[in-house]
């Protein structure tokens, strides 16, 4: 009879599901605090004893990997991920590499899908035996691998992102490091500088509807301190294919200044509507995540004109400033044509040379403890494209304090200041007060 | 923050509406190709939208030897061309096969296209349009305004739907087309070539694909990742209008459009974004009570 | 059960299936599979780690596939939010464990029951006035709107809005480890993801055999009517919205413990963990594996657990396509050819091959190839009608013991 059958299969299912209840029972108390840190720090010290094995790591080659989208909906910044590989060639050849040992770059496809990076990341850590993982791209995905990594010890160097979550708390994530300035500090600046520019107006933020979002609407609000009325704060999905109806709120609650927190190709439409849609000249401070070519070539130079947003680098047609001489050497190297330097390229050689940077100061027999310790030493160093210093500390991994911004003026971009320190990263920390108006670089106004 | 209700601020609420429908006739323009090929061929086409896109990519190719119209017109008949050999030599195989075998095969296409304009024009953003009598300033009625290339939009959306309603409903050629969709056997006994109708009918949605798709990026973006958006709306806007109603398709694209944006601004936002979740209720909505879509008709099939 | 009942082909095969899925986290350090063997062609025998995680997440797609294919496979019905359902099971399983302290495992079990109830009448009841395309887009607004429902206002304190919900790895029992312990005299035991491997395919194989006894009954049967012809299928006596609001409840539950499973294995969801393109490739994972047969769910699983790689390092196994600019963006296209070339060349999908070459075998020739379809129709349609009002023995489950 088959209905015995299936009283059989349930009662073992039960039985499974008993024994595995059990177990559980055994671990709640310890296991599910989530601020548990993880033994990441038990076997190895800074300078292993010879002979023992460092994933990654051998005589003469280090091996890097990252999970990134070379195809899929963000394909657009791949060039990242290439022009990275480049560098770290261009090292190999004219330098042998760092410290003796040339660097191999694993770069897997995870297409911005969540379950392949996950995928991705378990290949490259327990099969090609990654050394770190290094710029990995993507906000979902790689939230979907942070804590696996945690986990298992590797380190997750210098996430494409400036998500305030990921990085706020070192003691819950030991091994994660950011590379973009926090967002709720960059949008803590965007709000100050509405706050000087626009006293007793109205403004108006639109923003993505996740932590992206939320950490930059934080930061405006600190930022503008009450001082400029806030008429509306849009949400949108990523799936909307446009902001129309963001934009069009906004004009209705005669907002002065529109700040956008989202990614390159809605930012883009967003101003298009304003500007082409509406005859609406409203000026736009836009997210750093969109300050660069992209949102440029889909909105259109005359549109754009005059839109502000946070710069990290210098830019690439600053041709007389070394570190730019040095991006366009590479960029010869790599066979990319000149026109295709970009702010996108100028980031990939910023988070290269940092990891060039941390690798060298982790010594001649780097630990992944060593990588992390030679990370958290970092301090005012910069590098050859940085408009302002890195610095990193066991408390902080978020590597700047500085914003300046900059302006679409002409078909390019302008370092056009004002420039703002911040101290901290937690909510708590980052007030209008703490901001500190700094000067700009040597060479960075045209 | 509670937008004025439409009696307080009405140019808000007709702005909402004006920008809803602007949005809406990207929707419905490639809803129109989707309706194109359900109503010739059966076939749900999960590749539309790259396949508009790829045929836009194309158009900026020819851009560069030549003005807007000409290579407009040349993106529409490379595309036609295109579809009516996809439907020979890709579709034909499997259209005896179980419906989600050609379900199947759309998403090979809708992978392949995406894949194939990624390879071959790279992954930047290409500057693309507004072109010709699309660009210029925009016309404000009061303080509600909208803009060149959405009024253009919405004046190609209107077109496209009556050229398809005059083919299906007023000449021999939609007859036939109807026809080979409803019942091949029965088509194929009395005369009509059913594997041109439909290589013909695959074609015909590819042009119309060709306009949404040179359309829709002039609007938001030319970038391998722009029309996958438009595509789940235009699926959304197809079934909602009916999927056999060119009429339904420009009505649903409209109607997406709209609710979207009033709920978007009418919701009160303590309860969170909602605007999505409005909108796809109402289109499950309406399907709970006239289960083929606005316009659809009930199919009747034998046992 | 007879000694030569334990020896026919099919039970010998059961049990060497057995064994591999027994031994395999343990595989990884074996001289023959460490990698050691090199150069088989361009072929490297190498089991690392990584494959005890692969073949975990293969137990999680094969509960997914299965219940795509109960649905789609034998039911026919089409779905393309089936991703919401199996990410409704994972987060009720983290909102239960994390918000109110249920153990995992019960969370699971509890995430496939609310997931079943929730699937069948807030999904099925509505799903049985609509067909094809119709449900197609319908249950798509499933996924569209999940990620938006996840984050409202009334719920982030449960969902914990766009940061979703970790948890730590699950660690073994004592109990277990004691006992293994104790039997092998400490020469074996199990660390956190040979655990977690056992739990899911142990999981997996149960859910497949009771798929198997459901599939094969009076139920089963009544899906595969369903499917066949709605109208047929009514006129046989089947109630038709009941019928379709059980298909989805059931395929429900099975996506509901996958999910639950998925987040227990990735340790983590959140309202982007699975997408409208995950939705697509369940459905192009079922189509591609067989529908309507375990063993298209298993080639499916198989498909969802291996493409990552596939994706990736396609290019690099097409010889000579590495002289070609930009080859690395070429996997896209390779990939959705080789999508196309598959349903063209295997109408029936991998199982359908599988079971020609065994018909061919058993010496039906070729003509014998679609028989065992047919005569299942042929059997369906019997039943059915000794089913029908007015046939005083109903019950044929009864009757064909």
């Amino acid at each position: 009879m088959r209905i015995t059958k299936m009283l059989w299969v349930l009662g073992i299912l039960l039985a499974c599901t008993m024994l595995f209840l059990a177990a559980c029972g055994d671990d709640d108390g310890d296991d599910v605090d989530p601020t548990d840190t993880p033994d990441v720090t038990e076997p190895d010290a800074t300078e292993p004893p010879d002979g023992v094995d460092v994933p990654g790591i051998t005589d003469t080659e280090i091996v890097l990997g990252t999970h990134t989208s070379l195809t899929g909906p963000i394909a657009a910044y791949s060039i990242i991920p290439t022009f990275v590989g480049s560098y770290f060639d261009y090292i190999n050849e004219t330098e042998g590499g760092v410290n003796g040992r040339t660097i191999t770059y694993l770069v897997e496809d995870d297409q911005y899908s969540p379950p392949l990076a996950v995928d991705l990341t378990r290949k490259l850590v327990e099969q090609d035996g990654i050394f770190a993982l290094f710029n990995a791209l993507g906000t979902p995905n790689h939230l979907q691998v942070i804590d696996y990594l945690q986990d298992q010890g590797v380190p997750d160097m210098f996430a494409a992102t400036g998500a305030t979550e990921w990085v706020k708390d070192p003691a819950a994530r030991p091994l994660t490091f950011g590379s973009n300035p926090n967002y709720t500090g960059e949008f803590l600046v965007a709000g100050k500088y509405i706050s000087d520019t626009f006293p007793g107006g109205k403004y108006g933020v639109i923003l993505q509807n996740d932590d992206f979002g939320a950490d930059g609407l934080v930061g405006v609000k600190l930022g503008v301190n009450d001082t400029v009325e806030l008429v509306g704060e849009e949400p949108y999905e990523v799936t909307d294919p446009d902001l129309n109806s963001q934009i069009d709120r906004l004009r209705a609650a005669e907002a002065d200044v529109v700040v956008i927190v989202s990614t390159p190709l809605l930012t883009a439409n967003a101003i298009k509507h304003a500007r082409l849609d509406l005859n609406w000249d409203v000026p736009f401070i836009i997210s750093a995540v969109s300050m660069n070519e992209l949102t440029m070539l889909i909105a259109g130079e005359d549109v754009i004109e005059g839109t502000i947003g946070a710069v990290a680098t210098f830019m690439q047609w600053q041709e007389d400033h070394p570190g730019i001489q040095k991006h366009l050497e590479i960029l010869e190297f790599a066979g990319i044509d000149r026109a295709g330097a970009s702010v996108l390229t100028l980031y990939s050689q910023y988070v290269a040379e940092m990891m060039i940077e941390t690798l060298s100061r982790a010594g001649d027999n780097p630990t992944r403890q060593g990588l992390i310790d030679a990370a958290e030493s970092m301090t005012d160093w910069f590098c050859s494209v940085c408009l302002y210093a890195v610095n990193f500390s066991a408390s902080d991994h978020d590597p700047s304090q500085t914003v300046a911004l900059g302006e679409y003026k002409g078909g390019r971009i302008e370092i056009t200041g004002p420039a703002y320190t911040f101290e901290g990263i937690a909510v708590a920390d980052l007030t209008v007060d703490s901001l500190e108006e700094v000067d700009l670089p040597e060479g960075a106004l045209p | 923050m509670l937008a004025a209700p439409p009696w307080e601020d009405p140019d808000l609420f007709a702005q909402q509406i004006v920008s809803g429908i602007a949005s809406g006739s990207l929707f419905a323009i490639l809803a129109l190709a989707i309706v194109m090929i359900y109503r010739s061929t059966d076939v749900l086409n999960f590749g539309q939208g790259e396949m508009a896109l790829f045929a836009a990519f194309m158009s900026w190719t020819f851009l560069t030897r030549m003005d807007f119209w000409p290579a407009f017109f040349l993106a529409i008949l490379v595309a036609a061309v295109m579809g009516a050999a996809l439907e020979r030599f890709v579709l034909r195989p499997v259209s005896e096969a179980p419906v989600l075998n050609s379900i199947v095969v759309t998403l090979g296409l809708f992978v392949v296209f995406n894949g194939l304009s990624l390879w071959i024009w790279g992954s930047q953003p290409k500057g693309y349009g507004p072109f010709s009598v699309f660009k210029g300033d925009a016309t404000c009625v009061s303080d509600v305004c909208i803009g060149r290339l959405n009024i253009g939009i919405l004046v190609v959306t209107l077109i496209i739907m009556v050229l398809l309603y005059l083919l299906f409903q007023h000449t021999r050629l939609g007859l036939a087309l109807r026809a080979t969709a409803q019942n091949r056997t029965a088509s194929r006994l009395v005369g009509i070539p059913v594997g041109n109708m439909l290589s013909i009918g695959w074609g015909l949605a590819a042009a119309v694909g060709a306009v949404a798709g040179v359309m829709a990026t002039q609007n938001l973006s030319l970038t391998t990742g722009t029309m996958f958006a438009v595509l789940l709306f235009a699926f959304a806007a197809a079934v909602l209008g009916g999927l056999d109603s060119p009429v339904g398709a420009v009505v649903g694209g409209l109607s997406i459009g709209v609710i979207k944006n009033l709920a978007g601004t009418y919701v009160p936002p303590e309860v969170g974004s909602v605007d999505l979740l409005v909108a796809f209720l109402v289109i499950v909505l309406v399907l709970m009570v006239r289960p083929t879509g606005l316009f659809g008709r009930r199919a009747v099939r034998r046992v | 059960m007879s000694v030569r009942a334990l020896l026919q082909p099919r039970f010998l095969w059961l049990s060497l299936l057995g064994v591999v899925l027994i031994v395999f986290p343990y595989v990884h350090g074996w001289p023959l599979f460490d990698g050691s063997i090199r150069n088989l062609g361009f072929f490297t025998l190498e089991i690392t780690e990584f494959r005890t995680f692969n073949a975990t997440m293969f137990g999680v797609w094969l509960l997914v596939a299965m219940s795509m294919n109960l649905l789609t496979g034998t039911s026919g019905q089409i779905s393309l939010g089936h991703a919401a359902v199996v990410l409704v099971g994972a987060y009720t399983t983290g909102i239960l464990f994390d918000e109110f302290g249920v153990p995992l495992a019960l969370a699971v079990i509890l995430a496939g029951v609310f997931t079943g109830v929730v699937g069948g009448l807030v999904i099925g009841l509505p799903a049985a006035r609509l067909s094809g395309p119709y449900l197609a887009i319908a249950t798509f607004s499933l996924i569209i709107t999940l990620p938006q429902i996840l984050k409202l206002n009334g719920i982030n304190s449960w969902t914990n809005g766009a940061l979703g919900i970790g948890i730590r790895p699950v660690e073994p029992p004592n109990l277990v480890n004691d006992f293994l312990g104790a039997v092998t005299r400490d020469a074996v035991s199990l660390n956190e993801r040979q655990w977690i491997y056992y739990v899911t395919i142990g999981t997996a194989v149960l859910m497949t055999v009771l798929l198997w006894n459901i599939t094969r009954s009076r139920i089963g049967r009544a899906f595969v009517a369903l499917r066949d012809s709605e109208i047929g299928a009514e006129q046989m006596g089947v109630n038709v919205p009941l019928y379709k609001a059980l298909a989805f409840g059931i395929s429900s539950f099975y996506a509901g413990i996958g999910g639950g499973l998925f987040f227990v294995v990735q340790t983590f969801v959140a309202p982007e963990s699975l997408r409208f393109n995950d939705s697509i490739l369940f459905l192009v994972a079922v189509v591609i594996g067989g529908l309507g047969t375990i063993l298209g769910s298993v080639f499916g699983a198989l498909f969802l657990a291996f493409q990552a790689e596939v994706i990736s390092n396609l290019p690099d196994w097409i010889p000579g396509l590495n002289n070609v600019r930009d080859f690395e963006r070429l996997s896209p296209v390779i990939y959705g050819s080789l999508l196309i070339a598959t349903i063209l060349t295997f109408p029936r999908g991998l199982a359908g091959i599988v079971q020609s070459l065994l018909s061919l075998r058993r010496g039906g020739g070729i003509g014998a190839m679609d028989l065992p379809a047919l005569s299942a129709i042929r059997g369906t349609l019997r039943n059915l009608s000794a089913s029908l009002p007015g046939n005083s023995d109903a019950d044929d489950s009864g009757k064909k013991e």
